[in-house]
C-alpha cells in the first residue's frame, strides 16, 4: 500500500475526473498549435484537480506551468494519461518529491504509445468499420445509417473517455512505484501493441489507398493489361508500393506531410495525364 | 438558394471541423459531424431534400474512410470536402460521381486553413504561457477557446460561405465544362491521399525495421486473402499476444 501522505490532500472524486473528462473531450484540439499541440488543452483540462490540490495562486501557477509542455496524443485511447497525471499531481501535493521531469517523462513516455494504437486501431480502424456500415445503409437510402453512427460513435467515445480517465486515475500512482512497470515492460508492451498496430495498418492500407494503371498492348491481336498481369502476381501490388514509397520519403527522408501532400498530386496528376495511372 | 441556407451550412461546417470544441470537439465533433456522410446528411436537411444529400455525402466518404490526422498530419479535409462539396453538387444538381471529383480539391484546398489555425496557434500559446505561469485562469481560457474559436470561425465559416453561395452558379457553369481528363485525374490522387496517414501511422509504429513484416501480413492478409479488417485486428491481437508471451519467457530465462 502507499505511504500515508505527508499532508493532508483533498480526495479527487468521481465528479472532479468528470469535470476533467469533460474538459478534454470537447477542448483537446481548440488550442493546437505546430510548437506544443495540446498542451494548453491538457493543462486546462487538468483545472478541477489542480485548483484542487494547490489552493494558492502561486503553487497552481507552477503547476501549470509544468504541464505547458508539449503533448499530443489520441484523445480518447490516450485518455488514462491525464488520469495518471491527476493522481501523480495529487501525490506530489501530498508532498511526495516528484520531480517535474518525472511527471514530463511519464507523459512523454506514454502518448506516443497510445496515439499510434488509438490512431491506427481506434480512430481508424473501429471508426471505419461502423462508417462503411453506415455508409451502406446510407446508400440504399436508409437515414437510419447516419444515425446509427452518430448515436454508436458518440456513446463508444464517451464510454471509452470516461474510463480511460478513471482507470488511468486509479493506476496512476502504481506507473510511479509498480514492480510490474519497469521500463523493460513497457518496452514488451509497447512492441505489442506496435505489432497490433502494424497489422492494422496493413489491413488499412490494402483496403484503402487504391492505384492501378491502363497500360495495356496487343500482342498476335490479344489484348493484355498489365493490371491483369499484376493482380495475377501480387494483388494490390501498385497501392503497396505505393503507401512503400510514402513510408520511405515520411520516415527516413523526413519528407513533411505538406510536402508529401505535393507530391501526391504531382505524381498522381502527371501519371493520369501520362496514362500511366 | 437562400442566403440563410449557406450560411447554415457554413456554420455548420465551422460547428464539425477538427478545432471546433462546442460538439464535442475533436472526438465527436470532427468524428461525427465532421464525417461527409454526416455532412452530406445535415446540407440535405438544410436544403430540403435529406435523401440525396446522404447519399452524396455517403459518395464522399468512401473517399475519406479511414482517415486518421495523426500528430495533425491533416492529409485532406473531409469536412470541407463534405459540406461544400455535398452543397454545390446539391446546387448544381450534378451526379454523385462528379460530387466526389467536387470534393477533392475542396479537400485539398481546405487542409490550408489547419495549417494555417495550427501556425498562428503559436502565438496564442505564448500568451497563454504567460497567463498560465500567473494562475490567471480567464486568461488562459480565453487562449483556449476565446482568440482560437475567433480565428477557427473566420477560416471555416467565411471561405465555406463564400464558395458556397457565390460559387454555386459558376460551380453551375464550371461542373458542364470539367473536362474529362481532370476528373480522372482527381480521381487517381483521390485513391492515392490515404497512403499519407498510412505513412503517418507506420513511422509512429516501427521501431526496428524487422517489424515491418507484421504489416506486410496485414497486408496480404486483406489484398490476397480478401479478408475484412475486424478478423485481420483480431489476428493482429493474437499475433501482438504472441509476441508478449515469447518476450517474457526470454526474460524468465536470462533471470
Amino acid at each position: 500500500m502507499q505511504e500515508q501522505p505527508a499532508k493532508a490532500v483533498p480526495e479527487i472524486t468521481k465528479k472532479d475526473l468528470r469535470a476533467v473528462t469533460l474538459r478534454w473531450l470537447f477542448f483537446n484540439t481548440s488550442a493546437f498549435n505546430w510548437e506544443r499541440m495540446q498542451h494548453i488543452a491538457f493543462a486546462w483540462s487538468l483545472l478541477p484537480v489542480l485548483k484542487k490540490l494547490y489552493p494558492g495562486r502561486e503553487e497552481l501557477g507552477a503547476a501549470l506551468k509544468r504541464h505547458m509542455v508539449f503533448f499530443n496524443t489520441e484523445m480518447t485511447i490516450g485518455s488514462p494519461i491525464i488520469g495518471a497525471i491527476a493522481a501523480i499531481e495529487r501525490q506530489k501535493a501530498a508532498g511526495e518529491e516528484i520531480a517535474d521531469e518525472t511527471i514530463n517523462a511519464i507523459k512523454s513516455g506514454l502518448m506516443g504509445p497510445f496515439a499510434a494504437i488509438g490512431d491506427s486501431l481506434w480512430a481508424s480502424a473501429v471508426n471505419a468499420i461502423l462508417l462503411s456500415f453506415a455508409m451502406s445503409m446510407a446508400l440504399q437510402g436508409n437515414i437510419l445509417g447516419p444515425v446509427i453512427y452518430a448515436i454508436a460513435w458518440i456513446a463508444l467515445t464517451w464510454y471509452m473517455m470516461s474510463t480511460g480517465i478513471n482507470l488511468g486515475y486509479r493506476l496512476g500512482v502504481d506507473v510511479l512505484d509498480s514492480e510490474f512497470l519497469t521500463p523493460q515492460t513497457i518496452e514488451r508492451v509497447t512492441r505489442s501493441l506496435n505489432i497490433l498496430g502494424l497489422v492494422v495498418v496493413g489491413a488499412l492500407s490494402a483496403t484503402f489507398v487504391s492505384l492501378s494503371t491502363p497500360i495495356q498492348w496487343t500482342l498476335q491481336q490479344k489484348a493484355t493489361t498489365l493490371q491483369s498481369i499484376l493482380d495475377g502476381m501480387m494483388p494490390k501490388f501498385l497501392p503497396l508500393l505505393w503507401v512503400g514509397l510514402v513510408w520511405y520519403l515520411h520516415q527516413f527522408r523526413n519528407w513533411s506531410i505538406m510536402k508529401l501532400l505535393g507530391f501526391t498530386i504531382v505524381v498522381g496528376f502527371v501519371g493520369s495525364l501520362l496514362k500511366i495511372f | 438558394m437562400e442566403l440563410w441556407q449557406a450560411a447554415a451550412i457554413a456554420f455548420a461546417g465551422y460547428l464539425g471541423w477538427i478545432a471546433t470544441p462546442w460538439l464535442g470537439g475533436q472526438p465527436i465533433g470532427w468524428y461525427v459531424f465532421g464525417r461527409p456522410l454526416i455532412a452530406g446528411t445535415i446540407v440535405g436537411l438544410i436544403l430540403g431534400d435529406l435523401p440525396t444529400g446522404m447519399m452524396i455525402g455517403a459518395t464522399i466518404n468512401a473517399l475519406y474512410i479511414g482517415a486518421v490526422t495523426p500528430g495533425g498530419a491533416m492529409a485532406a479535409d473531409l469536412n470541407f470536402a463534405g459540406y461544400v462539396g455535398t452543397a454545390l453538387a446539391m446546387l448544381t444538381k450534378v451526379s454523385p460521381e462528379v460530387a466526389v471529383t467536387l470534393a477533392v480539391p475542396l479537400g485539398l484546398v481546405g487542409t490550408f486553413t489547419w495549417q494555417l489555425f495550427a501556425t498562428v496557434g503559436v502565438f496564442f500559446a505564448h500568451a497563454a504561457d504567460r497567463y498560465a505561469e500567473k494562475a490567471n485562469i480567464p486568461g488562459l481560457t480565453f487562449m483556449l477557446m476565446g482568440a482560437p474559436q475567433i480565428l477557427a470561425f473566420i477560416l471555416r465559416f467565411v471561405p465555406a460561405f463564400l464558395v458556397i453561395y457565390f460559387g454555386a452558379p459558376i460551380a453551375n457553369n464550371l461542373v458542364a465544362f470539367i473536362p474529362a481528363w481532370l476528373t480522372k485525374a482527381l480521381t487517381v490522387i483521390g485513391g492515392m491521399l490515404p497512403a499519407l496517414g498510412m505513412a503517418v501511422l507506420l513511422k509512429m509504429l516501427n521501431k526496428d525495421n524487422r517489424y515491418m513484416a507484421f504489416f506486410l501480413l496485414g497486408f496480404l492478409a486483406v489484398a490476397a486473402l480478401k479478408l475484412p479488417i475486424l478478423p485481420v485486428s483480431v489476428a493482429g491481437v493474437a499475433l501482438a499476444l504472441i509476441n508478449l508471451i515469447y518476450t517474457s519467457e526470454t526474460s524468465q530465462k536470462e533471470a
